[in-house]
């Protein structure tokens, strides 16, 4: 049988092509690891049981320089396919059949791709350790007492388990990059409006992006090819990459490395992101401290404007439409019921959170200002960028953490996301790349490093993670 | 800061226990303090029309015209809801 390690999907597509390996080889071999793994991981909530018979029927079928012809992927659990159960890890969902494909799918899907099953993720993507999911948290491969991240702690453990060659999650506030640190693979949030959002079950929809994750960057530059562009189903989409990644990228850039608090950061991390910038001084790119004046607001801001956002997205579940339904004595006390008893404890705490900043009398302090704080932000970035091609930051203050290490206390948590969430506030692209191993009780675990780019550069990111992921090799 | 955790409870269609409602209080507190670290920033050039901007947006309008065929995703989307009847979905007298 073939061994999934050994593939990426440049390499599984050349073989294809040539014929020397077929789709239903690939995705047996895939389903095979997940058979073993998956009990242990828990990162598939359901592999489907039609996947074999459609890698068979996409033998049988022409159109081999079809860019994702035969791969094998892994769908997060809040994108829709028509036909599947999407429940986004949330009881509320968890019996609710998608009555669509999402445009992404669809266009893989139109790309020859193949859905293995759904990832386990934090409810509503509410989370950065997949520990909020009403079906279990998700493992790390490298280490079985420590979390995945989240939330698309499935997705980036279905890929580095050698369970798909490709996954698709969302980030809203690095919920692609720090799986993908604390697993060892690459993970693309992409610049906001660069990839429909048209069936991907919605969150904090300032937001919310969807994006590869996938073991080379060469990959996930591949899928994104692939997703990116605009939809007529979702107008916030634009084209902004015809204008934007026109012409040649210089070979040597100018780098910020972002000036930050290294309090609450760990020192080993600190040594990868200063060695990955000894890396890119070595390779000729010129290398300069920058400071972001108004980044250390970013999570403040993000923590008033996206709980905001996800009181008023969540209250479509009303167990009137579609979802779990628990019946009360009234009208109001369905609703009551419903989704006291369908969402998870997070899940109520940001909804009441967001409930809280968007109430009268409290608006302007705490949405108004931060939606203004938001500004200063991007300005700050807008800045940046007129002296930088790009900017390279750890992608969390630590490794992955211990299971149940940061239940408990709700803010530590959400201090997880503090390098990521800026990326979302601003809506500029950003990239989790592997850069080294840190040691934590005699385990070794992945960290990876995270560069941004100006709005719709993503083809800056794909130039510094392939010279990064290539040194040394 | 006293949160009134009922009235949003209630804003919020979910239904707490008094458990939940305690730990909620105190985990808003830690959790509203932290954000309040928003109050140093200066915002008095921020445009209104700036807050909370992403990239540059258009208005997307298109004509209205070709409907889908009359009926054609309901099946599916009545398969979805908890109770139907016929063609509709059924909900609780809301008009005494």
């Amino acid at each position: 049988m073939i061994d999934v390690k050994n593939f990426s999907i440049k390499k599984a597509q050349e073989m294809i092509k040539r014929r020397e390996i077929s789709a239903s080889e690939m995705v047996s071999a895939c389903l095979d690891n997940i058979s073993k793994k998956n009990k242990d991981i828990n990162a598939y909530l359901e592999v489907f049981e039609d996947a074999l018979e459609n890698a068979k029927k996409i033998d049988n079928e022409k159109g081999f320089d079809r860019p994702l012809f035969g791969i094998p992927f892994a769908i997060k659990d809040n994108i829709l396919i028509k036909g599947k159960i999407a429940s986004a890890g949330s009881k509320i969902l968890e019996n609710y059949h998608a009555t669509y494909d999402a445009s992404v799918i669809k266009k893989l899907r139109n790309s020859g791709a193949i859905f293995l099953g759904r990832t386990n993720m934090d409810e509503f993507a509410m989370g950065s350790s997949t520990e909020n999911s009403a079906f279990g948290s998700t493992k790390n491969i490298y280490d079985k007492e420590r979390v995945a991240g989240g939330s698309s702690g499935g997705s980036a453990i279905s890929v580095a388990m050698d369970g798909a060659l490709a996954a698709l999650g969302s980030d809203t506030g690095g919920s692609i990059r720090q799986p993908a640190s604390f697993c060892g693979v690459v993970g693309l949030k992409p610049t906001f409006g660069s990839v429909s959002r048209s069936g991907l079950i919605a969150m904090a929809s300032s937001f919310d992006q969807i994006g590869p994750i996938t073991k080379t960057v060469e990959d996930t530059e591949i899928v994104f090819n692939v997703i990116k562009g605009k939809d007529k189903f979702d107008s916030t989409s634009v084209n902004g990459h015809s204008v934007s990644n026109s012409g040649e990228t210089p070979s040597v850039l100018k780098i910020g490395i972002l000036k930050y608090d290294k309090n609450g950061v760990d020192k080993d991390i600190d040594k990868i992101v200063d060695d990955t910038a000894k890396i890119l001084l070595r390779l000729g790119h010129d290398i300069k401290e920058t400071e972001l004046p108004h980044i250390e607001y970013s999570l403040s801001c993000y923590y008033i404007i996206q709980p905001a956002e996800v009181s008023a997205n969540l209250a479509r579940f009303d167990g009137v439409k579609y979802g779990l339904f628990k019946k009360g004595e009234n009208l109001l006390d369905d609703y009551m019921e419903t989704r006291a008893q369908g969402f998870g404890k997070e899940t109520r705490r940001r909804i009441m959170l967001g409930t809280f900043v968007l109430s009268s009398g409290y608006y302007d302090a705490y949405y108004g200002k931060a939606q203004k704080v938001r500004a200063l932000i991007r300005n700050d970035f807008k800045k940046a960028f007129e002296k930088f091609d790009a900017i390279i930051s750890p992608v969390a203050p630590t490794p992955a953490f211990k299971i149940g290490e940061k239940t408990n206390d709700p803010l530590q948590m959400y201090l997880s996301d503090i390098f990521t969430v800026s990326a979302n506030i601003a809506g500029i692209p950003a990239i989790s790349v592997p850069a080294g191993f840190v040691e934590r009780e005699n385990k070794k675990l992945p960290v990876g490093v995270q560069f941004m780019a100006p709005w719709f550069k993503e083809k800056i990111l794909f130039y510094l993670g392939k010279q990064i992921e290539n040194y040394g090799s | 800061m006293e949160i009134d955790i009922d009235k949003l409870a209630l804003l919020a269609r979910i239904k707490l226990d008094s458990k939940e409602k305690k730990s909620l209080q105190k985990e808003f507190e830690d959790i509203l303090n932290y954000v309040s670290k928003l109050k140093e920033t200066d915002i008095k050039d921020i445009d209104e029309k700036e807050a909370g901007k992403t990239i540059e947006f258009e208005n997307v309008m298109r004509e209205d015209e070709n409907p889908h065929k009359a009926g054609e995703f309901s099946k599916d989307l009545l398969k979805e809801a908890p109770s139907i009847e016929k063609n509709f979905i059924k909900v609780k007298r809301i008009l005494e």
